[in-house]
């Protein structure tokens, strides 16, 4: 296996989305022993987080993921599209995205496009190599669904902020060394008038990091204490008091291109249902494909919208909308069409299954409620009245 | 040949008088006349969709869905023996016999005016789809029947007898007549859906109850926001339905565009109906006429469990093809 980037791989940011496709079909193939480890991970947390790392690290070492990425971070340059290729191809040869995939796509293009050019230019790197991984700061106890009326406070000092506050629902923020925080710096009634967007290390003093197990049994998310943690100025994502726009940009990239990589996982979980539960009816298994497809429409849009550079106005909400549809129904097809596997099973394809099927319940909820996405579907494109 | 954006905004002023404003007994010629039958020659996705979004719109018909499959098969002025409606294949069975063939035909066909001089019967000859080329010697339904007489559809059952030679095309032709089929149907689809969604909007965007818009009540939001995310999705689905060039592909994308589009309509039939409430269960109101229209068509070459089935099988073959790619 290559250990090093080569000219051959940096060559591809100039290729069409077909030649990048089929090389790195290719490498996959070429390399498959050496990834197979890839395939069956352990059940533990902790491994499994130092298992992906590793992906991370053989995957940028060998330059795929820095196609689609500005040469000022990191990367070969080229189309973000390409970056959904090689994502679609991982999944499609039956690889899990690396953790930091989804914080690359949620995370990183806020980033590239919000933080001071220095700063973006030293941490991007840093992330797409696995040499950290970030988490975001964004619900708390009393504004999940209404991010709005978020409390946490960052209060100006000088040359730094002081922040003082919770979060909750952060993934893997246990694991991580940065994090992407909204902060409430207007007075409470200034709504989403009133919020700023920092760039917070994990390691000052101060963060205390609670795991919160969910019902997977995964420490996936946890609750974030924040108590006077110092956060030098220069750490201020986009301007002071227009976090808003760096929120709501990070959530369209979270409901549209690594929603691309969600469907790209749910048509490869699809075809491993008719295997592991051969009495799903066709109608039924059609019918997932159908959800799932829909999704691929959908999310294919957006992505290419932001590898043109194109606002996606309010698409990101359609996305997802049909990614927790379509997400549920293949998993309550499954369940149905093998019971006993599901419930009973403690086989390691078994407990996938179940795990799966647990975190899909989440996926109406995660991101901005279902019903969150219908009133801004209801509101903003049929135009029916707010309230 | 394609047509560029500017050109499509002008065809589809145009093509929207035409339908909206000619009787239903010469919309046939008026196409004709404004030369539909060549923009289908020079850029078929254009065309038809074009077309057939409008007929929905309007609740028109037309010849044009005949004329749209017959031509995927190098066909011209042939009457289709539709499958009878919810099957996705052929419902006419051909018998083999000493002389040729007998053909026990059970479909549905779009009525006419005249009796077709000749037909193509997707017909099961052992068991598999063929295509059965035959003159037509027997009368013609010329007025619709059932759930909405307008839509000019009718039963159609009798006995054909042929020649062998009269087998013109194989599973492969069948499955190339119904993708042209699905990819109209669903454009046609698309139209009804939108008028559905179109009025329930109207409606509840005026009417109050407790002091309030229908409109801002959370429980009629949610159903026409999930009304809303069908109509993107048969939307995007019957667009790519026209980017495959490998057949297999292409057939695929078809089946997807029809059922997506048929989700559409089936959530608006469901939801748009409820929020209108009493007055989309009335005559007087235009729903009913969408409604009717939309069972019919979502039902014509396979309605969603035959279809998604197939899809189910493919999946499970693995057969099915990645699609939609970037």
């Amino acid at each position: 296996m290559t250990a090093v980037a080569d000219d051959r791989v940096a060559a591809l940011a100039h290729a069409s989305v077909a030649e990048v496709r089929v090389a790195f079909q290719q490498w996959l193939a070429g390399n498959a022993d050496e990834l197979r480890p890839f395939k069956q991970l352990s059940t533990r947390v902790d491994e499994v987080f130092a298992a992906l790392s590793r992906l991370q690290k053989l995957l940028y070492s060998t330059g795929w993921i820095r196609l689609g990425w500005p040469e000022e971070v990191g990367g070969f340059g080229g189309p973000l599209v390409l970056r959904a290729v090689v994502s679609e191809e991982l999944a499609a040869a039956g690889y899990p995205p690396p953790f930091s995939f989804g914080t690359q796509e949620v995370l990183g293009p806020a980033v590239v496009r919000f933080a001071p050019p220095e700063l973006a230019a030293h941490t991007l790197p840093r992330l797409l190599r696995g040499d950290e991984t970030w988490c975001q700061g964004f619900s708390e106890p009393d504004a999940g669904s209404d991010l709005g009326s978020l409390r946490l406070r960052a209060v100006d000092d000088g040359e730094v902020w002081r922040v003082t506050g919770e979060k909750i629902w952060t993934s893997w923020a246990q694991f991580a060394d940065r994090c992407v925080l909204l902060a409430r710096t207007g007075p409470l009634e200034s709504a989403h008038k009133g919020i700023t967007a920092l760039f917070v290390d994990m390691d000052s003093p101060g963060i205390d990091v609670r795991p919160l197990r969910s019902m997977n049994g995964d420490d996936e998310f946890c609750s974030l204490h924040f108590d006077d943690v110092v956060v030098p100025k220069s750490r201020t994502l986009g301007e002071v008091n227009a976090g808003w726009a760096v929120a709501m940009f990070i959530l369209s990239c979270e409901r549209g291109a690594a929603a691309w990589q969600r469907q790209a996982w749910l048509r490869w979980r699809l075809t491993t249902m008719t295997t592991d539960a051969p009495d799903v009816p066709d109608t039924t298994a059609g019918e997932a494909f159908t959800l799932v497809h829909c999704l691929r429409l959908l999310s294919r849009r957006t992505v290419r919208a932001l590898s043109a550079g194109e606002q996606l106005g309010v698409h990101p909400s359609l996305d997802k909308l049909m990614m927790s549809t379509a997400e549920k129904f293949l998993f309550d097809s499954a369940l149905r069409g093998a019971p006993e596997t599901l419930l009973l099973d403690d086989g390691s394809s078994a407990r996938d299954w179940r795990s799966d099927y647990l975190y899909s319940r989440a996926s109406s909820i995660y991101g901005g409620a279902a019903e969150i996405q219908r009133n801004i579907i209801a509101e903003r494109m049929l135009g029916l009245p707010r309230g | 040949m394609t047509v560029d954006t500017d050109e499509t905004s002008l065809l589809r002023e145009t093509l929207t008088g035409i339908v909206r404003d000619t009787p239903a007994d010469r919309l046939d010629a008026a196409l004709a006349d404004f030369g539909w039958p060549e923009l289908l020659d020079d850029d078929p996705t254009v065309a038809v969709s074009l077309l057939f979004e409008l007929q929905g719109r309007a609740l028109a018909t037309t010849s044009a869905l005949d004329v749209v499959m017959a031509r995927a098969v190098d066909e011209a002025d042939v009457a289709i023996l539709h499958p009878t409606p919810g099957s996705a294949v052929p419902s006419s069975i051909a018998i083999p016999t000493s002389s040729g063939l007998r053909i026990d035909v059970h479909g549905m066909v779009a009525t006419r005016a005249q009796a077709p001089a000749r037909v193509v019967v997707p017909a099961l000859l052992d068991g598999k789809p063929v295509l059965v080329l035959s003159t037509w010697e027997d009368s013609w339904p010329s007025s619709g029947t059932g759930i909405d007489p307008t839509a000019g559809w009718a039963g159609l059952r009798t006995t054909l007898t042929t020649d062998r030679a009269a087998v013109a095309g194989d599973a492969a032709s069948w499955r190339r007549l119904r993708a042209a089929g699905h990819r109209a149907l669903a454009h046609e689809l698309l139209g009804l859906g939108a008028v559905m969604l179109e009025l329930a909007v109207a409606h509840v965007s005026s009417r109050t109850q407790f002091g309030r818009l229908l409109g801002s009540f959370q429980a009629v939001k949610h159903k026409l926001a999930d009304v809303r995310l069908w109509q993107e999705c048969a939307h995007l689905a019957s667009e790519a339905a026209w980017e495959p060039s490998d057949e297999h592909e292409a057939a695929t994308a078809a089946v997807v565009a029809k059922v997506t589009a048929s989700r559409f309509t089936e959530v608006a039939r469901q939801h748009c109906q409820q929020v209108l409430g009493g007055m989309g269960f009335t005559w007087e109101h235009d729903f009913h006429r969408y409604l009717k229209r939309a069972l019919l068509l979502e039902s014509l070459l396979g309605g969603t469990g035959p279809l998604h089935a197939e899809l189910g099988a493919q999946l499970r073959t693995g057969a099915l093809p990645r699609l939609a790619m970037l």
